[in-house]
Protein backbone atom coordinates (compact mmCIF):
# COMPACT_ATOMS: atom_id res chain seq x y z
CA UNK A 1 0.00 0.00 0.00
CA UNK A 2 1.69 3.41 -1.01
CA UNK A 3 2.42 6.05 1.89
CA UNK A 4 -0.56 8.36 0.21
CA UNK A 5 -3.17 5.48 0.52
CA UNK A 6 -2.44 4.55 3.73
CA UNK A 7 -2.56 8.17 5.42
CA UNK A 8 -5.76 8.61 3.77
CA UNK A 9 -7.22 5.37 5.02
CA UNK A 10 -6.02 6.78 8.66
CA UNK A 11 -8.16 9.86 7.50
CA UNK A 12 -11.33 8.25 6.83
CA UNK A 13 -10.67 6.05 10.31
CA UNK A 14 -10.46 9.02 11.86
CA UNK A 15 -13.21 10.90 10.76
CA UNK A 16 -15.22 8.10 11.40
CA UNK A 17 -14.31 7.56 15.00
CA UNK A 18 -14.57 11.82 15.07
CA UNK A 19 -18.26 11.74 13.99
CA UNK A 20 -19.44 8.63 16.57
CA UNK A 21 -17.97 10.35 19.05
CA UNK A 22 -21.16 12.81 18.73
CA UNK A 23 -23.74 10.24 19.27
CA UNK A 24 -21.73 8.67 21.73
CA UNK A 25 -21.30 12.14 23.92
CA UNK A 26 -25.20 12.50 24.05
CA UNK A 27 -26.17 9.44 25.55
CA UNK A 28 -23.07 9.35 28.18
CA UNK A 29 -25.37 12.18 29.00
CA UNK A 30 -28.51 9.75 29.71
CA UNK A 31 -28.51 6.74 32.06
CA UNK A 32 -28.24 3.66 33.15
CA UNK A 33 -26.49 3.49 29.39
CA UNK A 34 -24.13 7.14 30.16
CA UNK A 35 -21.12 4.80 31.87
CA UNK A 36 -21.20 2.32 29.01
CA UNK A 37 -21.26 5.20 26.26
CA UNK A 38 -18.74 7.07 28.41
CA UNK A 39 -16.00 4.12 27.93
CA UNK A 40 -16.90 3.63 24.58
CA UNK A 41 -16.15 7.81 23.55
CA UNK A 42 -13.27 7.74 25.11
CA UNK A 43 -11.97 4.17 23.68
CA UNK A 44 -12.94 6.05 20.32
CA UNK A 45 -10.56 8.77 21.40
CA UNK A 46 -7.68 6.76 22.01
CA UNK A 47 -8.42 4.63 18.83
CA UNK A 48 -7.63 8.16 17.21
CA UNK A 49 -4.84 9.20 19.29
CA UNK A 50 -3.41 6.00 18.08
CA UNK A 51 -3.74 5.91 14.39
CA UNK A 52 -2.52 9.59 14.65
CA UNK A 53 0.80 8.60 16.69
CA UNK A 54 1.77 5.67 14.20
CA UNK A 55 0.48 6.93 11.01
CA UNK A 56 0.45 10.52 11.30
CA UNK A 57 3.74 11.14 13.29
CA UNK A 58 5.18 7.73 11.84
CA UNK A 59 5.74 6.73 15.23
CA UNK A 60 5.62 3.12 13.16
CA UNK A 61 9.21 2.71 13.30
CA UNK A 62 9.94 3.91 16.63
CA UNK A 63 7.59 1.12 18.32
CA UNK A 64 9.46 1.94 21.90
CA UNK A 65 8.22 5.55 21.60
CA UNK A 66 4.74 4.83 19.96
CA UNK A 67 3.72 2.29 23.08
CA UNK A 68 5.42 4.58 25.73
CA UNK A 69 3.18 7.72 24.29
CA UNK A 70 -0.05 5.09 23.78
CA UNK A 71 0.57 3.95 27.21
CA UNK A 72 0.82 7.86 28.66
CA UNK A 73 -2.72 8.97 26.43
CA UNK A 74 -4.16 5.63 28.10
CA UNK A 75 -3.60 6.41 31.71
CA UNK A 76 -4.69 9.99 31.43
CA UNK A 77 -7.86 9.06 29.00
CA UNK A 78 -8.27 6.07 32.30
CA UNK A 79 -7.96 9.21 34.96
CA UNK A 80 -10.37 11.55 33.11
CA UNK A 81 -13.04 8.43 33.13
CA UNK A 82 -12.84 7.82 36.60
CA UNK A 83 -13.16 11.95 37.32
CA UNK A 84 -16.12 11.72 35.03
CA UNK A 85 -17.31 9.13 36.69
CA UNK A 86 -16.74 10.62 40.28
CA UNK A 87 -18.31 13.56 38.78
CA UNK A 88 -21.64 11.89 38.27
CA UNK A 89 -21.65 10.20 41.99
CA UNK A 90 -20.59 13.64 43.38
CA UNK B 1 11.29 -0.82 4.68
CA UNK B 2 12.83 2.05 2.06
CA UNK B 3 15.64 3.76 2.97
CA UNK B 4 13.44 7.01 3.36
CA UNK B 5 11.58 5.13 5.94
CA UNK B 6 14.71 3.99 7.94
CA UNK B 7 15.07 5.51 11.15
CA UNK B 8 18.10 7.73 11.72
CA UNK B 9 21.12 6.32 12.83
CA UNK B 10 23.18 7.92 16.05
CA UNK B 11 20.44 9.59 17.75
CA UNK B 12 20.17 7.58 20.65
CA UNK B 13 16.97 7.26 22.53
CA UNK B 14 15.98 9.42 20.18
CA UNK B 15 16.33 6.82 16.96
CA UNK B 16 13.29 6.37 14.64
CA UNK B 17 11.48 9.51 15.85
CA UNK B 18 10.84 12.04 12.71
CA UNK B 19 12.32 15.45 13.06
CA UNK B 20 14.72 16.79 15.54
CA UNK B 21 15.48 15.22 18.98
CA UNK B 22 14.65 18.63 20.79
CA UNK B 23 11.31 18.91 18.88
CA UNK B 24 10.40 15.43 20.83
CA UNK B 25 11.50 17.22 24.07
CA UNK B 26 8.91 20.29 23.61
CA UNK B 27 6.34 17.59 22.30
CA UNK B 28 6.09 15.66 25.67
CA UNK B 29 6.44 19.13 27.30
CA UNK B 30 3.47 20.39 25.58
CA UNK B 31 1.43 16.90 26.11
CA UNK B 32 1.98 17.17 29.89
CA UNK B 33 1.08 20.63 29.67
CA UNK B 34 -2.02 19.62 28.49
CA UNK B 35 -3.09 16.52 30.49
CA UNK B 36 -2.57 18.00 33.90
CA UNK B 37 -4.65 20.85 32.71
CA UNK B 38 -7.31 18.17 31.70
CA UNK B 39 -7.15 16.76 34.96
CA UNK B 40 -7.66 19.96 36.36
CA UNK B 41 -11.01 20.83 34.37
CA UNK B 42 -12.35 16.96 35.37
CA UNK B 43 -11.11 17.37 39.14
CA UNK B 44 -13.12 20.92 39.18
CA UNK B 45 -15.87 18.85 37.16
CA UNK B 46 -16.14 16.51 40.34
CA UNK B 47 -16.21 19.50 42.76
CA UNK B 48 -19.37 21.18 40.51
CA UNK B 49 -21.01 19.07 38.39
CA UNK B 50 -24.26 20.53 37.93
CA UNK B 51 -22.54 24.37 37.40
CA UNK B 52 -20.45 22.84 34.78
CA UNK B 53 -23.23 20.85 32.79
CA UNK B 54 -25.05 24.14 32.51
CA UNK B 55 -21.95 26.03 31.23
CA UNK B 56 -21.20 23.28 28.72
CA UNK B 57 -24.64 23.52 27.09
CA UNK B 58 -23.75 26.87 25.99
CA UNK B 59 -20.80 25.18 23.95
CA UNK B 60 -21.19 24.96 20.61
CA UNK B 61 -20.62 20.91 20.11
CA UNK B 62 -21.08 21.02 16.07
CA UNK B 63 -18.24 23.69 15.97
CA UNK B 64 -16.29 21.73 18.39
CA UNK B 65 -16.55 18.51 15.91
CA UNK B 66 -16.12 20.68 12.72
CA UNK B 67 -12.53 21.76 14.28
CA UNK B 68 -11.61 18.02 14.67
CA UNK B 69 -12.65 17.28 11.29
CA UNK B 70 -10.40 20.78 9.95
CA UNK B 71 -7.59 19.69 12.38
CA UNK B 72 -7.34 15.72 11.48
CA UNK B 73 -7.61 17.15 7.59
CA UNK B 74 -4.47 19.79 7.83
CA UNK B 75 -3.04 17.13 9.17
CA UNK B 76 -3.51 14.58 6.91
CA UNK B 77 -2.20 17.07 4.10
CA UNK B 78 0.46 17.59 6.22
CA UNK B 79 1.52 13.85 6.58
CA UNK B 80 1.27 13.78 2.79
CA UNK B 81 4.10 17.23 2.82
CA UNK B 82 6.31 14.45 4.82
CA UNK B 83 6.21 11.77 2.55
CA UNK B 84 6.83 14.40 -0.39
CA UNK B 85 9.68 15.45 1.38
CA UNK B 86 11.01 12.04 1.40
CA UNK B 87 10.71 11.88 -2.14
CA UNK B 88 12.39 14.88 -2.93
CA UNK B 89 9.28 16.45 -4.55
CA UNK B 90 9.82 20.03 -3.37
CA UNK B 91 7.27 21.49 -4.98
CA UNK B 92 4.70 19.26 -3.80
CA UNK B 93 6.13 19.30 -0.47
CA UNK B 94 5.65 23.17 -0.28
CA UNK B 95 1.97 22.96 -1.93
CA UNK B 96 0.58 19.99 0.94
CA UNK B 97 2.08 22.43 3.55
CA UNK B 98 0.16 25.22 2.30
CA UNK B 99 -2.87 23.50 2.12
CA UNK B 100 -2.27 21.77 5.32
CA UNK B 101 -1.54 25.60 6.80
CA UNK B 102 -4.91 27.29 5.21
CA UNK B 103 -7.31 24.38 6.31
CA UNK B 104 -5.69 25.08 10.12
CA UNK B 105 -6.36 28.55 9.74
CA UNK B 106 -10.35 27.49 9.62
CA UNK B 107 -9.68 26.10 12.91
CA UNK B 108 -9.18 30.24 14.39
CA UNK B 109 -12.00 31.20 11.84
CA UNK B 110 -14.50 28.52 13.99
CA UNK B 111 -13.06 29.30 17.26
CA UNK B 112 -12.92 33.12 16.71
CA UNK B 113 -16.52 32.70 15.98
CA UNK B 114 -17.36 30.49 19.23
CA UNK B 115 -15.68 32.72 21.27
CA UNK B 116 -17.40 36.15 20.06
CA UNK B 117 -20.66 34.23 20.62
CA UNK B 118 -19.75 33.33 24.33
CA UNK B 119 -18.85 37.00 25.16
CA UNK B 120 -22.05 38.34 23.40
CA UNK B 121 -23.90 35.71 25.38
CA UNK B 122 -21.53 37.13 28.28
CA UNK B 123 -19.47 34.65 29.39
CA UNK B 124 -16.07 35.49 29.93
CA UNK B 125 -12.82 34.54 31.66
CA UNK B 126 -14.69 35.48 35.37
CA UNK B 127 -18.20 33.37 34.73
CA UNK B 128 -17.19 30.51 36.76
CA UNK B 129 -14.79 27.90 37.01
CA UNK B 130 -16.08 26.13 33.79
CA UNK B 131 -15.27 28.56 31.68
CA UNK B 132 -12.67 30.14 33.51
CA UNK B 133 -10.59 26.63 32.41
CA UNK B 134 -12.42 26.45 29.17
CA UNK B 135 -11.10 29.64 27.97
CA UNK B 136 -7.77 28.82 29.32
CA UNK B 137 -7.31 25.22 27.70
CA UNK B 138 -8.83 26.26 24.53
CA UNK B 139 -7.31 30.02 24.42
CA UNK B 140 -3.49 28.26 24.96
CA UNK B 141 -4.60 25.59 22.47
CA UNK B 142 -5.38 28.53 19.87
CA UNK B 143 -2.11 30.19 20.11
CA UNK B 144 -0.52 26.76 19.47
CA UNK B 145 -2.52 26.33 16.25
CA UNK B 146 -0.99 30.00 15.91
CA UNK B 147 2.90 28.99 16.60
CA UNK B 148 1.92 25.98 13.91
CA UNK B 149 1.02 27.74 11.30
CA UNK B 150 3.59 30.13 11.77
CA UNK B 151 6.02 27.45 11.36
CA UNK B 152 4.28 25.61 8.55
CA UNK B 153 4.51 28.56 6.75
CA UNK B 154 8.70 29.02 7.78
CA UNK B 155 9.26 25.00 6.64
CA UNK B 156 7.51 25.29 3.54
CA UNK B 157 10.21 28.36 2.88
CA UNK B 158 12.74 26.14 3.75
CA UNK B 159 11.48 22.48 3.19
CA UNK B 160 14.32 20.07 4.09
CA UNK B 161 13.35 16.93 5.40
CA UNK B 162 14.41 17.18 8.48
CA UNK B 163 12.92 20.83 8.69
CA UNK B 164 9.45 19.48 7.26
CA UNK B 165 9.42 16.36 9.61
CA UNK B 166 9.91 18.89 12.49
CA UNK B 167 7.38 21.02 11.82
CA UNK B 168 4.89 18.41 11.04
CA UNK B 169 5.43 16.90 14.33
CA UNK B 170 4.96 19.95 16.30
CA UNK B 171 1.44 20.46 14.11
CA UNK B 172 -0.02 16.88 15.03
CA UNK B 173 0.76 17.25 18.27
CA UNK B 174 -1.77 21.17 17.76
CA UNK B 175 -3.74 17.75 16.30
CA UNK B 176 -3.64 15.33 18.83
CA UNK B 177 -4.19 18.10 21.88
CA UNK B 178 -7.74 18.82 20.19
CA UNK B 179 -8.25 15.58 19.53
CA UNK B 180 -7.55 14.96 23.79
CA UNK B 181 -9.72 17.95 24.18
CA UNK B 182 -12.60 18.19 22.30
CA UNK B 183 -14.58 15.17 24.07
CA UNK B 184 -12.91 16.45 27.89
CA UNK B 185 -14.61 19.53 27.39
CA UNK B 186 -17.48 19.41 25.06
CA UNK B 187 -19.22 15.89 25.82
CA UNK B 188 -18.15 14.27 28.88
CA UNK B 189 -20.32 15.21 31.78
Amino acid sequence: MSAARRLVLTWFAMSALTLAAIPFGHAAQTRPLGRAFLVALLLAVFAKAALLLSHYLDLRHAPSWNAALRAAIFALLALLGVLAAAARLA
Amino acid sequence: MSPADAPAPGRGPFAGLPGHPMMWVLIASELLAFGGALIAFSGARVADPRGFAQAQDHLDRLAGLLNVLVLITSGLFAALAVESARAGMIARTRLTLIVSAAIGCLFLAFKAREYGHHVAQGFTLDSGGFFTLYYLITGFHALHVVLGLIILAVVAARPSLVNVETGVAFWHMVDLVWILVFPIVYLVR
